[in-house]
């Protein structure tokens, strides 16, 4: 039986997925626990083969830091993140923290526990792209690159100018890709904007 | 004003009376003194300014330095460094001093005043808008953060609609179905269906009150400290946490990545937390009984996310190694939680 470690902080998505591992009848739930912040405390404390980490996790901890910090100091502990974020820099943020394979909890085609056995196996599983969102008038797919960056920094309520320096860029620069966000939203103001890629967790605050 | 074709020189002279007469129409001030501070020219711009402070008239450029630094006659200073002086009209100057040299060499001082009455109110307007906009943007961010929470409690709010209704219609057809005297194997169903949603409710209530699973400050601590001591340290806390959400979650996170730390590293088993509050910061200091660092901390993933989540906050982290190792964090109360 492989230990798994399970990282969820919504309580129904984790009952879940501890129906999933226990009826399996070979991964068995070694933990399960809300806050990232603790997995690698975990890992130290009882033996953990897989993780199933979350993204956003309780108290804004983050499941990809974490994972991070486990493979520096524990690397032969596989790691699945699961997510059900549209965020696309997840992906890539998954792949330099090191996670052996991704899960997309509403969108993929693939079922989890095959997953799981895929990465005990030595393979690294992770979908092509993620999710597309409807951002009002517009899919997520339709932003460019510079359209998500500044619209990452947006969210957070930082100023033009704080976006320009941030992203080494000009104002005009920003306030260019601001205006390619409203024209193909169709939003005019950026509250609606940040409220619309909140709500369909396009971009996760501090994530 | 006299006819220049019979000033000396004629047509191609200048003398010293058509250099004042042009510097006098100037609209600005300006004056040349030579080394010795004595004046040689003053535009009468400039005279009517210096009256206007003193009420006398400029013999000496120390007396023009003077009146800049500590003007009378109801002008204001505005920018003690800048040189800038508001006047009893409205009007806003500014006074500039160069070294200047004619091409005998010889050196002489220029004070020169410019009337920048109209970038002075643009500047004001500036600061204005800007301050306006600083407010606007810390209300946005505080929006944004709640937003995620608020989003979530609506979902929250859906999900629990929904089960409403759910038990609205299971409700409706088991009466339908009492009423109409249905077929015992649809009573059965319906008896079935009405205990699996009761068992669901009935679990739900058990989990107790907190709807989204968030475990309080105080639990998600003895959680903490219950793992630590899994891992062979004891947490040992002098003080208590602060009230607000913000800098004890920091603090938290501070402790744990400290205890696994000391453990991978120092081998300790003891790990002391000493926080303190006051003056609108609380302040934590971390400590273990382990080995001495052998050299200055590099700081890896925990550390350097701490870090960043610190200063994020508002707060100020520093560690230190050597002679032992140290991390202290000081945090404002009510932190930017962005």
């Amino acid at each position: 039986m492989l230990n798994v470690l399970l990282v969820e902080d919504k309580k129904m998505a984790r009952e879940c997925l501890e129906g999933y591992i226990a009826a399996s009848g070979r991964y068995r739930l070694a933990a399960s626990i809300s806050n990232a912040g603790m997995a690698e405390m975990t890992c130290m404390r009882c033996p953990v083969d897989i993780i199933l980490m979350d993204v956003c996790t309780e108290n804004d901890e983050n499941g990809l830091e974490a994972a991070a910090q486990i493979k520096r100091h524990m690397p032969d502990i596989r790691i699945v993140i699961v997510t059900s974020m549209a965020d696309s820099s997840f992906l890539q943020k998954a792949r330099q923290a090191g996670a052996e394979s991704f899960w997309y909890k509403e969108s993929s085609p693939e079922d989890l526990l095959a997953v799981m056995d895929r990465t005990m196996r030595g393979e690294s599983v992770y979908p092509d792209r993620a999710p597309e969102v409807r951002i009002g008038n517009a899919t997520s797919s339709e932003f460019t690159p510079g359209d998500l960056a500044v619209l990452r920094l947006l969210v957070r309520g930082l100023p033009d100018a704080a976006i320009a320096a941030e992203l080494h860029i000009s104002v005009s620069a920003v306030r260019y890709h601001i205006r390619e966000l409203f024209e193909k939203t169709g939003y005019t103001n950026r509250v609606t904007l940040a409220c619309d890629v909140i709500n369909k967790d396009l971009i996760i605050p501090g994530f | 004003m006299k006819d220049w074709r019979k000033r000396p020189g004629g047509r191609a002279g200048i003398n010293r009376m058509s250099v004042k007469e042009s510097l006098d129409n100037l609209p600005s001030g300006i004056c040349f003194a030579r080394e010795n501070g004595t004046l040689i020219l003053c535009n009468r711009q400039m005279q009517r300014l210096f009256r206007q402070i003193t009420g006398t008239d400029l013999q000496h450029i120390s007396e023009l330095r003077r009146a800049i630094l500590q003007p009378g006659g109801g002008v204001q200073v505005l920018d003690a460094d800048r040189h800038i002086l508001l006047f009893s009209e409205g009007r806003v100057w500014q006074f500039t001093e160069s070294a200047v040299s004619d091409a005998r060499g010889c050196r002489y001082t220029q004070v020169l005043a410019q009337d920048i009455t109209e970038l002075a109110d643009r500047r004001a307007k500036l600061e204005q808008e800007n301050s306006a906009l600083h407010e606007a943007n810390a209300r946005a961010r505080r929006l944004y953060h709640e937003l995620d929470a608020l989003v979530r409690e609506e979902e929250t709010l859906a999900m629990k609609m929904r089960v409403h209704d759910e038990i609205g219609v299971r409700l409706l057809s088991a009466k339908k179905a009492l009423e109409e005297g249905a077929p015992l194997a649809q009573l059965q169903a319906c008896g079935e269906a009405w205990s699996i949603l009761a068992g669901t409710l009935r679990a739900a209530d058990e989990r107790g009150p907190k709807e989204n699973g968030r475990a309080s400050l105080r639990e998600e601590l003895d959680e903490l400290v219950r793992c630590a001591a899994g891992i062979g340290i004891r947490i040992v806390m002098d003080g208590a946490l602060p009230e607000s959400e913000a800098p004890a979650h920091l603090i938290i996170a501070a402790i744990r990545i400290c205890a696994t730390n000391a453990v991978r590293h120092a081998r300790a088993d003891r790990l002391f937390v000493k926080i303190r509050e006051g003056a609108g910061t609380a302040a934590v200091a971390i400590t273990n009984n382990g080995d001495a660092p052998q050299r200055e901390i590099a700081e890896g993933g925990g550390l350097s996310g701490l870090r960043r989540r610190t200063e994020r906050a508002g707060g100020v982290m520093t560690v230190t190694g050597l002679p032992r190792f140290q991390l202290t964090l000081t945090l404002p109360e009510e932190g930017d939680p962005c």
